[in-house]
């Protein structure tokens, strides 16, 4: 072959190549000189453009400078490795935070190998080294177009998190590729803080969903730390409670606590030593919350290293506050350092509020449903619940065979005994009385004290063929003969019996009652110890049917009237509205007392026809009012079961109202309590409806019904009428102003109105003032008036109405 | 009328190397300055485009050649200097 004989031919000689380099330099510093060093480049005779030394120079370095500088200026830590992982460059941050890093150090430099360096780090401590070095080798190998992991890297100090990426030097095969790692520290805690309120607000709204749902103490505090623990993402929830009396703190109800750590911590809180020094008592005294955001190494956790086998690495605790005082915690116990800030501690004290806030309404609601149903003296159901229980009974027996018989029992001589004792005496014996009975009818809840030394026993089941006039003799007999001692002197008590049977003498609650109560009225004007019910004795019934008649002529002859009586606001005095009251004008007798006759129209359903006559009179009242230019005030108009009940009740006061706004704004309707709690979907779709044509709602006789709380906030009603037998006790015992003041403080929050009825002395109405109490109706101020008397007594004429002639 | 004229340059460019790149900084001060909205630069990159440094009798670079308004005008180098490249250019002082 020739070229290797050709080859050292066509080399020019050292001299000659000299000679040319000299020239061309020449040349070139020529060419700069001429150009003044503006130019660049000079075309060549073919029109190559020709690079001068001086800019060829400048662009070698700046493009490499720029390189660096670039590569310098960024603060992620980047080097480039050949096809075999080593490393060829590396950039400023790259040496500088090599040391810190167990992915970049040892021997992070040019020249040591990058995939040694990460094995290396695989086998001791690094989870993270191994799919690092697979993720490098594959894109080296040109498996993948890109690889990326993320990997934490804490400091002593610090929780640090880093984001490694590889990128490819070209393609096909790569001929090496950029590793670089970014420091995602801010980006991960930003995303755990989102996560972290994200779990706390589920938590909230999984407990405030709880709290308007649950009506009872041990399911609130169990269900609030299961969601704490399963929807909150918290290893361990707490509660617990200050006992009042002892200040002892009692933990009640806990989730993702282990039994033998829950006994530790109940220890620790006993102990007269420790327990002032828990966070949970130290919440209590200060009324704050107590924070640690670490709490393994926290001194003030004092079972630290106990919580950290649980997991657990930051708690809070958060006191229960109400009124002024810490009735408990909350304690939260979370798997992550550092999960309580400010943030999630705002969420969480708002929570601790809504449970406090719950608690105070279930302790509300039990003691009005306790004081609503039992005898405060003997704990005895008291007449209300003894009638539902009776009618219970009844419904249970109907059609079974099964006889009962009601005892209607009186406590003779007991006034006399109590004029002489005194009342604290007298009590005492009535206490004891009431345990007898209940030793020897054997079921309280078939028991109800009735009034001071008044008694009902219900004998649910009469075996047939049984003898219970021969009980019941046997029962006054041994009764006469126990001795009661009171004050070291022994008494012996004599009973009166009325007794009703069930079916024989009456088919429902009321008549059962009604019919013992006339055999024990009649014992007791009669010598007998107890006296059956008798046909005899329902001659009252005759006089029933008489009234009857009557009362229908009566509708018929417009013999009824409406009086009204005013309510007063007690704040101002003013006349602020009026109840309409049915009378009836006998043209025989007079005015006939409302007792006599509403019965009757209640039992026969008159009431319906009698009680829409009601309202169109007393809307026509108040038109008339109206015209004459006085101030008209609302007038409250009862609406009977009946009436409500009745399908076209809502379209009935429609028609009443005649569309008239003005006429709707003038009415209100005053409905019981146990008629709305009847049934309470329907009664709410009626309410709205009458409240929707501007009639407001007024809830009768409350506190006497069993309307629980989430019915009360749920009603659409707008005042709430305290039933007089409540404001007759309020100045009596301090139970009774309890109860007053209960139903007021659970009114305030709901924005509800509240008026006392039957109010008769000026002690009465000076303690419901006292009580925030808004409006007040009785005989104090006025008894119902007939509707002429009211309107000069009470109405003034509008100021605006005044005519010139009309000054004082 | 000549306030209202646009100007159209066509710079010839070696790369990014150091004169081009000033050249090119110059000539776009000058023109946000005293000819602001009634400019047009066109960069040709010898390297890019030989052919057409060939056909306009480029033999150095930078050069600047101003298209519009007539009389054409051929500038080489930095274009640093503004008060006689402004004369040259047309735009001097009157």
């Amino acid at each position: 072959m020739k070229p290797q004989q050709a080859w050292p031919a066509l080399l020019p000689d050292d001299n000659e190549i000299s000679q040319l380099v000299e020239t061309l330099h020449e040349i070139g510093q020529r060419l700069e000189l001429l150009t003044g060093g503006e130019v660049d480049t000079v075309a060549s005779r073919g029109g190559r453009m020709v690079m001068l030394r001086r800019a060829q120079e400048h662009m070698r370095r700046s493009a490499a400078d720029k390189q660096a500088a670039v590569l310098d200026a960024l603060p992620a830590h980047i080097a480039v490795i050949d096809p075999l992982g080593r490393l060829l460059m590396v950039n400023a941050a790259w040496r500088h935070f090599g040391r810190a890093n167990h992915l970049l150090a040892p021997g992070g430099e040019v020249g040591f190998n990058y995939l040694d360096i990460c094995d290396a780090a695989a086998g001791e401590h690094t989870a993270e080294a191994a799919p690092a070095a697979v993720g490098i080798r594959a894109v080296l190998g040109g498996a993948l177009p890109s690889f990326s992991i993320e990997y934490p890297c804490h400091g002593p100090q610090e929780q640090r998190w880093f984001q490694m990426t590889v990128t490819p030097l070209g393609t096909d095969p790569p001929q090496g590729a950029v590793v670089m790692h970014v420091n995602i520290t801010v980006h991960r805690q930003t995303q755990e803080r989102i996560a972290y309120l994200n779990r706390v607000y589920a938590m909230l709204s999984g407990i405030n969903t709880l709290i308007v749902r649950v009506r009872e103490r041990t399911e609130l505090f169990r269900e609030a730390c299961r969601i704490a623990v399963e929807v909150g993402g918290f290893r361990m929830a707490l509660i617990a409670r200050v006992d009042p009396a002892t200040q002892q703190v009692a933990l009640l109800a806990s989730a993702g606590i282990a039994d033998a750590l829950l006994r530790d911590m109940a220890a620790m809180l006993a102990s007269s030593e420790t327990g002032p020094r828990t966070m949970i008592a130290r919440a209590i005294a200060q009324q704050r919350a107590i924070v640690s955001n670490d709490s393994p190494v926290d001194p003030q956790v004092l079972l630290g290293p106990r919580y950290v086998e649980a997991g657990v690495c930051s708690m809070a605790v958060l006191p229960l506050l109400l009124r002024g005082e810490a009735i408990g915690v909350l304690a939260l116990y979370a798997g992550e350092r550092e999960f309580f800030h400010a943030e999630e501690l705002q969420l969480l004290n708002e929570l601790s509020g809504d449970i406090a806030f719950a608690l105070d309404h279930i302790g509300q609601q039990e003691q009005l449903d306790y004081l609503a149903r039992y005898d405060e003296l003997t704990g005895l159901a008291n007449r209300r619940l003894f009638m539902e229980r009776l009618a219970e009974q009844m419904r249970g027996a109907a059609g079974s065979g099964t006889q009962m018989a009601l005892f209607l029992v009186d406590l003779a001589r007991f006034k006399n005994i109590n004029d002489n004792l005194g009342q604290v005496l007298g009590d005492l014996l009535l206490r004891q009385v009431a345990e007898w009975l209940v030793r020897h009818s054997g079921d309280a809840s078939l028991l109800t004290r009735l009034g001071a030394d008044h008694f009902a026993v219900l004998l649910p089941q009469v075996r047939p063929g049984g003898d219970v006039q021969r009980l019941l003799e046997l029962t006054l007999t041994a009764f006469m003969a126990h001795p009661f001692r009171l004050d070291n002197a022994v008494y012996r008590m004599a009973l009166k019996v009325g007794v009703a049977l069930y079916p024989a003498d009456a088919s429902d609650a009321q008549t059962l009652f009604k019919s013992a109560e006339a055999a024990l009225k009649q014992a007791k004007s009669s010598g007998d110890r107890y006296l059956f019910f008798n046909a005899g004795m329902s001659e009252q019934r005759g006089i029933t049917l008489t009234l009857e008649n009557q009362l229908r002529q009566a509708l018929d002859r417009q013999e009824f009237v409406l009086h009204y009586q005013p309510k007063v606001n007690l704040a101002s005095g003013e006349v602020c509205g009026a109840e309409a009251l049915i009378r009836w004008n006998d043209p025989r007798s007079g005015l006939v007392p409302p007792g006599r006759f509403i019965p009757v129209l209640e039992e026969t359903g008159m009431i319906y026809e009698v009680g829409r006559w009601a309202l169109q009179q007393a809307i026509k009242d108040y038109l008339r009012w109206r015209q004459a230019g006085l101030a008209a005030v609302r007038i409250a108009v009862n609406v009977s079961p009946l009436q409500l009940r009745h399908g076209g009740f809502v379209s009935e006061i429609e028609r009443a109202t005649a569309g008239d706004a003005s006429a709707a704004a003038g009415l209100e309707l005053e409905i019981t309590e146990s008629l709305i709690m009847e049934d309470v979907r329907h009664s709410i779709d009626s309410l709205q409806a009458i409240r929707a044509m501007g009639i407001t709602v007024a809830i009768d006789d409350f506190g006497t019904g069993y309307s629980s709380l989430s019915h009360l906030a749920k009603l659409p009603v707008d005042t709430l009428k305290i039933d007089r037998s409540f404001v007759v006790d309020m100045s009596e015992s301090p139970q009774g102003l309890a109860l007053v003041s209960t139903i007021i403080n659970l009114a305030r929050p709901l924005r509800l109105k509240v008026v006392a009825e039957g109010v008769e002395t000026a002690e009465q109405a000076r303690l419901l003032r006292g009580l925030g109490c808004d409006e007040m109706q009785g005989y104090l101020f006025s008894r119902p008036l007939p509707a002429e008397l009211f309107e000069t007594r009470y109405l003034r004429i509008k100021p605006d109405r005044i005519g010139p002639g009309s000054s004082p | 009328m000549s306030k209202a004229a646009l100007f159209r340059f066509r710079l010839f460019v070696a790369g990014d190397a150091l004169n081009s790149a000033q050249a090119l900084g110059n000539l776009a001060t000058l023109c946000r300055v005293h000819l602001p909205d009634r400019h047009e630069i066109e960069v040709v990159d010898v390297y890019a485009q030989p052919q057409r440094a060939l056909a306009e009798g480029i033999f150095m670079t930078p050069t600047l050649i101003k298209l519009a308004p007539l009389p054409l005008r051929r500038i080489v180098g930095t274009l640093a200097g503004t008060p006689a490249l402004l004369l040259s250019l047309g735009l001097g002082p009157p």
